[in-house]
């Protein structure tokens, strides 16, 4: 029994020292950067895998300094010389996806050195590039491009660019874009942001802003070649207008508070998810704001509403629902709507829903979210029955409901 | 000519177990579909580096792949269904198999078993000092004393 049991540790052993390094290499590219650096210390053979490791995350914050003090600089600085040896250990191997987040801006010199570091894994053929807390200085096109970059996330950065390329074009083969807590220098000689939505590939635009006290970029986004737009942001800068020119958009994901006008082409929209909120559930903001420039009163999303009517799937938030009734001045008719879902909030009202079942003939299912709906004294016409609370579960309302097709099928999740 | 799902191959592992499988199975593994191709594969394809207990394994593997293959690039539901399959799959393996699978699927060459298996230790050593990864894999340190601490200066970084 031991001998078999042996036999079978060393047939093991054999197999694990038989694996490839290619495979070795394969299985490192999937481990945390700092544990696959940390391999080289196992042997010889392990030090000449890293060239193999095509995926690199580098992230400050995994990096613990228990006897440095807390003092950014010299912090910022080990992980950068950290960053540059490896980088050196991997020799000039080409590098898929290439992770640089750093916890804080630094000195001038790091910073320099880490547009080299950019510049470095650029330039070995990365293709999805991630940097985050990389500080807010100018990106020269002359490192700051890649024809092989597929996918871009910036965060927590301010990025502004002093020269374009001739073609304006910095990412030719970029498809999916996402912009977490960026800003875009606003007195730039030439824009970023524009330069980034010029990508003639781009399909998918994710943008993701939840500060409310500051901004810096426009509510614009265009391009014939998006497909998917995720937009999320609660930030309380200028909310006069919002612009989408992407005929050629297919989901939208969309979540702000409701902004005065809204410029939306919109063509080819088969599925949207809406969460619109009313300026005055926003608690920290007075009605009016001169120094902001709004005034909660004027919401208006007539037009997006308009813009979104050739839907075949909708998702819409509680809050939606309230912005659907009380800024909104037509209600279109959602010929193509099938799929209908909506979320329940004990202290939003639903008045806006047998307008909407109405202008939704096609309805096939509706499916509503949570059950926690309450008859509030905004509820208007679709109030029935005080004695129950629950407005979904009364028979009255059931029959109500589905009135506009007699295929709908009603589910609540 | 007979179409690719009725027609048989066996395939047969170093320790004489043999398989019969449809040509889409075997053509799941790289290595096999050129056997086919170059048409040598008229009696059973022997397998000289491959146990039956890990080829038994690899031909589950593969069968339902072909059977439940996604639709298309868009078949988000049918992809997610076959993830939660080679999750569990894969459960009923230790490290040991875990390696061999890994060797046996670069061998025969199929990516996607060999995505999974490199996924698996992977994680499973994520959380490991280098000491226990030195274990796992059996891995002899040949360097001296001091090649050994100056690796461990040059990447202190990874060391803290």
């Amino acid at each position: 029994m031991a001998m078999a049991s042996k036999r079978m540790e060393t047939a093991s052993r054999d197999c694990i020292n038989s694996l490839p390094d290619e495979v070795l290499g394969q299985i490192l590219s999937l481990l945390p950067t700092k544990l696959a650096a940390s391999t080289s210390v196992l042997s010889k053979r392990w030090r000449n895998l890293l060239p193999l490791v095509d995926n690199l995350d580098f992230d400050e914050n995994m990096v613990l300094y228990p006897e440095r003090s807390s003092s950014i600089t010299p912090s910022s600085r080990v992980f950068v010389d950290f960053v540059e040896k490896t980088l050196g250990l991997l020799r000039d191997s080409p590098i898929k996806k290439f992770a640089f987040k750093r916890k804080s801006f630094a000195a001038e010199k790091i910073e320099s050195r880490s547009d080299h570091i950019i510049y470095n894994a650029l330039e070995r053929g990365v293709s999805e590039l991630y940097l985050s807390s990389y500080g807010c200085c100018p990106m020269e096109h002359e490192f700051f491009f890649s024809k092989t970059l597929v996918k871009l996330t910036l965060s927590d950065l301010c990025c502004y660019q002093n020269t374009l390329p001739p073609s304006k074009v910095l990412f030719p083969a970029l498809k999916t874009v996402s912009l977490i807590r960026v800003t875009f220098g606003a007195f730039a000689a030439t824009d970023m942001y524009e330069c980034l939505l010029a990508s003639p590939l781009l399909e998918e635009y994710n943008i993701y802003y939840d500060e409310p006290f500051s901004g810096g970029w426009r509510k614009h986004v265009w391009g014939s070649s998006i497909q998917s737009i995720f937009y999320r942001r609660d930030d309380l800068d200028s909310h006069s207008l919002v612009t989408f020119n992407t005929p050629n958009l297919v989901y939208l994901d969309y979540s702000s508070y409701v902004s005065e006008d809204y410029h939306f082409k919109l063509d080819s929209l088969v599925e949207a998810r809406l969460d619109l909120i009313l300026w005055k559930y926003n608690d920290s903001m007075p009605p009016v704001d001169e120094y902001y420039g709004y005034d909660s009163t004027k919401g208006d999303a007539t037009k997006l509403v308009a813009a979104i009517r050739n839907v075949v799937t909708l998702h819409l938030s509680a809050d939606s629902l309230e912005v659907f009734y009380f800024c909104c001045k037509n209600m279109p008719e959602f010929s193509n709507l099938v799929n209908l879902s909506f979320e329940s909030h004990k202290e939003r009202g639903w008045q806006v829903l047998p307008l909407l079942l109405k202008k939704s003939p096609n309805l096939e299912t509706l499916v509503i979210k949570g059950l926690v709906h309450e008859i509030t004294n905004q509820c208007g016409d679709v109030q029935v029955d005080q004695q129950d609370k629950y407005l979904p579960l009364t028979n009255d309302q059931m029959k109500l409901l589905p009135k506009t097709s007699s295929k709908c099928k009603i589910q609540f999740i | 000519m007979a179409s690719s799902s009725t027609n048989k191959f066996v395939l047969k592992s170093n320790d004489d177990v043999s398989f019969e499988v449809t040509e889409a199975v075997a053509r799941e593994f790289q290595v096999i579909a050129h056997i086919i191709d170059d048409d040598c594969a008229k009696k059973a394809i022997p397998l000289s580096n491959v146990t039956g207990e890990i080829l038994s394994k690899m031909i589950e593997y593969g069968k339902k792949h072909i059977e439940e293959a996604p639709v298309d690039e868009e078949d988000e539901e049918g992809k997610k269904k076959l993830q939660i399959w080679d999750e569990e799959f894969m459960k009923q393996f230790n490290m040991e198999i875990v390696f061999q699978l890994i060797l046996a699927s670069n061998y025969l060459n199929n990516k996607g078993l060999l995505d999974l298996t490199c996924c698996t230790v992977a994680d499973h050593i994520k959380d490991m000092t280098p000491d226990e990864v030195r274990t796992l894999f059996n891995v002899k340190n040949d360097y001296t004393t001091e090649e050994e601490e100056e690796i461990r200066k040059e990447n202190s970084w990874a060391f803290e």
